[in-house]
């Protein structure tokens, strides 16, 4: 019940839970915002932190703030697009742009996450990128964070384990995940 | 037994409580993540306003 309250769940998600435990909690409310898919590179995710901190934004100023390439952002918004996490909509000032805007689940979803970075994106978008540079990956996904968070978590802990805080997909594909971090010597198994 | 290299333990210690720390706030964000993709797109140079965000001038 006390729960429910904004201000009570804000404090308990504050007191109640590990460091490794909130960064698990953050990736899950990701992958939620991001369609339901841990395959989802993390990059993806920051830009969809990027509109929800600055609505009605338009493409080119996401690309000048993130610094990525026209063709990577334009695949990545036509995506969050395709998914139903943002909305277009005709820019006043430039009839050739259009605003994003995020809306319905990814909205909800991002509220949850951000609710654990004392809501500020800034905040979030510097754990986004440091697991980034922290994973040092190709492409690094939300299911590679989430590994890396959950053994962060245990400290020590069997494959399996680690495996099951995982997401209900195709059990290779976390196999070939795990095996990769292990490669690039992010995981050491003793 | 599994376990993270203490190098990246290390680095999410510092990630982790700048993150979670609701008295800390981070920097703005400012990309260097992709200098590596970027170096390559741009053919070695590193003018990245010049490639992506300029119009070509013209004559």
């Amino acid at each position: 019940m006390a729960l429910n309250d904004p201000m009570m769940q804000q404090v308990a998600n504050r007191v109640m839970t590990s460091q490794g435990h909130k960064a698990c909690r953050v990736i899950d409310f990701l992958v939620e915002a991001l369609g339901s898919m841990p395959s989802a590179p993390l990059r993806r995710a920051l830009i969809l932190v990027d509109i929800d901190q600055h609505p009605n934004t338009t493409q080119t100023e996401i690309m000048k703030r993130l610094n990525l390439p026209k063709p990577l952002i334009t695949r990545e918004i036509d995506w969050l697009y395709n998914y139903g996490c943002i909305m277009r909509q005709e820019c006043c000032d430039d009839a050739r742009s259009k605003e994003l805007l995020l809306c319905g689940y990814s909205k909800l979803s991002i509220n949850k996450a951000l609710a654990y970075c004392a809501d500020n994106h800034e905040n979030l978008k510097s754990l986004l990128s440091g697991f980034m540079s922290a994973l040092n990956l190709e492409k690094s996904t939300l299911r590679d964070a989430k590994l890396v968070a959950s053994l962060y978590e245990r400290r020590e802990a069997l494959k399996k384990d680690i495996l099951a805080d995982l997401y209900d997909v195709p059990g290779a594909t976390d196999h070939r995940a795990y095996n990769k971090l292990v490669q690039e010597g992010v995981i050491q198994n003793g | 037994m599994a376990k993270l290299s203490s190098c990246i333990t290390s680095q999410l210690d510092a990630l982790f409580s700048q993150a979670f720390n609701p008295s800390a706030t981070a920097k703005p964000y400012t990309p260097d993540l992709f200098a590596d993709f970027t170096h390559h797109a741009t053919d070695g140079n590193t003018n990245l306003s010049q490639n992506y965000f300029e119009a070509p001038k013209g004559p």
